[in-house]
């Protein structure tokens, strides 16, 4: 699987992990990993260790993911981003919507 | 038998079906472009001091090129990107082009035009469908560059044998709620001859043969080597060109050189009535204090109720430009005590943009005043308007008695007016300024 995603035990935190290109490919997966949760978790953390690229389409599905989680109210964290990733995210400063690390 | 038969028989349907729904597609296509490229060829792109590039299908790719003039002779030049490709990408250029040409037609600024284009794009795009994109306005007669960038690559200022990098420093547009959207721009020293070359990311993304991206190093290799600034665009197709083997279809540059305005700017032709009436004899008085200061913009009001005089039309503008001169000066020398002196160099610029924001941001109380008078004289008529402040004052005598220097970075707020209007006068105690515009007989 290319994205997999995890619930901490107390049901508080949700992971999602992305493997290889982050595009719109992972559009339906990504979804998925987080829209059926219920109650939804209070932090989401979107592990980028093993994503290779990220495009306009992932940043898009982002915001989507920030929505769905409370827009301003959201406690989402980016981690393990390449050097590559994260200056995609730094040119579109989504570091001011999102904890990125 | 009979199954073989049938299963031929739904092939042949689904192949029609599908070579309809093609043909279908590929004609919407067609027409949608060709209702695009009106919309992003209007403009003035194709002035002789830009340059651009557009690979055929950028448009639908979701690239945006779009160029005016301001009122007053300045140059609007945007370059956006939209997420997503095709039909979804091209639907929100068409309302962020409306906003470009009729704000900028009607003496707008980068500030109000980029939060009008960021509450249309939140109201109507999707959550996850954004823009990216890079705003300038350049203008040779103030010698400078004002710059937003939310999430388009770096572009590159040319200024002398220096280059400075324009960061992008926003979120992209569509992102952020009308209340906190940040319009704060950047301005830079800008002369004429001076250039400013903007990019898409599909120039830095573009992937070689073994899936290696072009990247920002080999870009700025490029514009190292470069010699000819009018060459510099086809020397970075050559450059990808080789790098990658063939063209990228999406693939957006454009080049503009700081120009003095051979007619200063276009007048406006927003006008409503066939010209029977003409308000001739009035006058109105308009003070601005401080939490208006602090986020309006009163001059494409003040300009579009002028623009209701018939005489005053052709002149619009020189008004324009001389009543934003005086505004500004009045805001910022007088109302926020600034020293122009501070603008002297990159850094310099940079300190007092940034005092600028931070004493306008504070500001209690203060005010500007803007009168004008409309009057009949013979067979015309004359406008006079005042512009007045709350500040101290400056030394008129000692600005006057300067030579009118037009090579200065500083202080050209003054000489600017004097040249455009000769019969400007300033009050003895530096607080107000006084410029008359008068008509003739109408034709």
């Amino acid at each position: 699987m290319a994205v997999t995603s995890e619930v901490s035990a107390d049901g508080s935190k949700l992971t999602i992990a992305i493997k290889g290109r982050f595009d719109f490919a992972k559009h339906q997966e990504f979804r998925n990993a987080y829209e059926e949760l219920s109650p939804p978790p209070a932090c989401v953390v979107v592990d980028l260790k093993d994503a290779t690229y990220l495009d306009s389409s992932a940043l898009g599905m982002l915001l989507l993911l920030r929505e769905h989680a409370g827009g301003d109210e959201s406690d989402i964290r980016v981690v393990n981003s390449s050097p590559d990733v994260r200056k995609i995210l730094g040119i579109s400063n989504f570091d001011k919507l999102f904890d990125i690390n | 038998m009979e199954r073989l038969w049938r299963l031929q028989q739904t092939v042949l349907q689904q192949r029609d079906l599908i070579a309809e729904h093609s043909d279908y597609l590929l004609n919407e296509q067609r027409v949608a472009k060709a209702v695009f490229d009106r919309v992003a060829h209007s403009g003035c792109l194709d002035a002789p001091n830009i340059r651009y590039l557009q690979s055929p299908y950028a448009l639908f790719n979701g690239d945006l090129l779009l160029a005016a003039y301001t009122p007053s002779g300045d140059t609007h030049l945007l370059l956006a990107d939209f997420t997503g490709h095709g039909l979804p990408a091209a639907i929100g250029a068409m309302p962020l082009a409306e906003v470009f040409y009729s704000m900028t037609a009607k003496g707008y600024g980068l500030a109000e035009i980029l939060r009008e284009m960021n509450a249309k794009l939140k109201r109507i795009l999707p959550v996850d469908m954004f823009c990216c994109a890079a705003l300038l306005c350049v203008s040779a007669q103030r010698r400078c560059v004002e710059v937003w960038n939310g999430g388009m690559p770096d572009g590159y200022l040319q200024s002398g044998g220096q280059r400075t990098a324009l960061t992008s420093q926003h979120l992209p547009l569509g992102v952020l709620r009308a209340d906190v959207f940040d319009h704060a721009t950047q301005v830079l020293p800008m002369v004429p001859g001076d250039q400013v070359f903007l990019l898409s990311d599909g120039v830095i993304d573009t992937c070689g043969p073994d899936q290696q991206l072009f990247g920002v190093e080999r870009l700025e290799q490029v514009l190292d080597a470069n010699r000819h600034p009018l060459q510099l665009i086809a020397e970075v197709e050559q450059a990808l060109r080789d790098f990658q083997g063939r063209a990228r279809d999406d693939v957006s540059m454009v080049q503009i050189t700081s120009q003095m305005p051979q007619l200063l700017g276009v007048p406006a032709t927003l006008y409503t009535d066939s010209g029977l009436c003409s308000p001739l004899d009035w006058s109105a008085s308009f003070e601005f204090r401080a939490a208006s200061l602090q986020q309006f913009n009163p001059l494409p009001y003040l300009l579009q109720l002028l623009m209701e005089v018939h005489g005053l039309r052709s002149q619009g503008p020189v008004i324009h430009a001389v009543l934003g001169e005086l505004y500004s000066n009045a805001l910022e020398h007088g109302v926020l005590g600034l020293d122009s002196r501070l603008k002297r160099g990159n850094e310099g610029y940079a300190r007092y943009y940034q005092q600028r924001k931070e004493r306008l941001a504070a500001l209690h109380d203060g005010y500007v005043r803007v009168s004008l008078q409309v009057e009949r004289a013979g067979e015309g008529g004359r406008l006079i308007v005042r512009v007045e402040d709350s500040g101290e004052g400056f030394d008129v005598a000692r600005v006057m008695a300067r030579p009118l220097d037009l090579d200065r970075l500083s202080g050209r707020g003054v000489s600017l007016v004097r040249q455009l209007c000769p019969a400007a006068s300033w009050g003895p105690d530096g607080r107000s300024a006084t410029v008359e515009f008068s008509w003739g007989a109408l034709a």
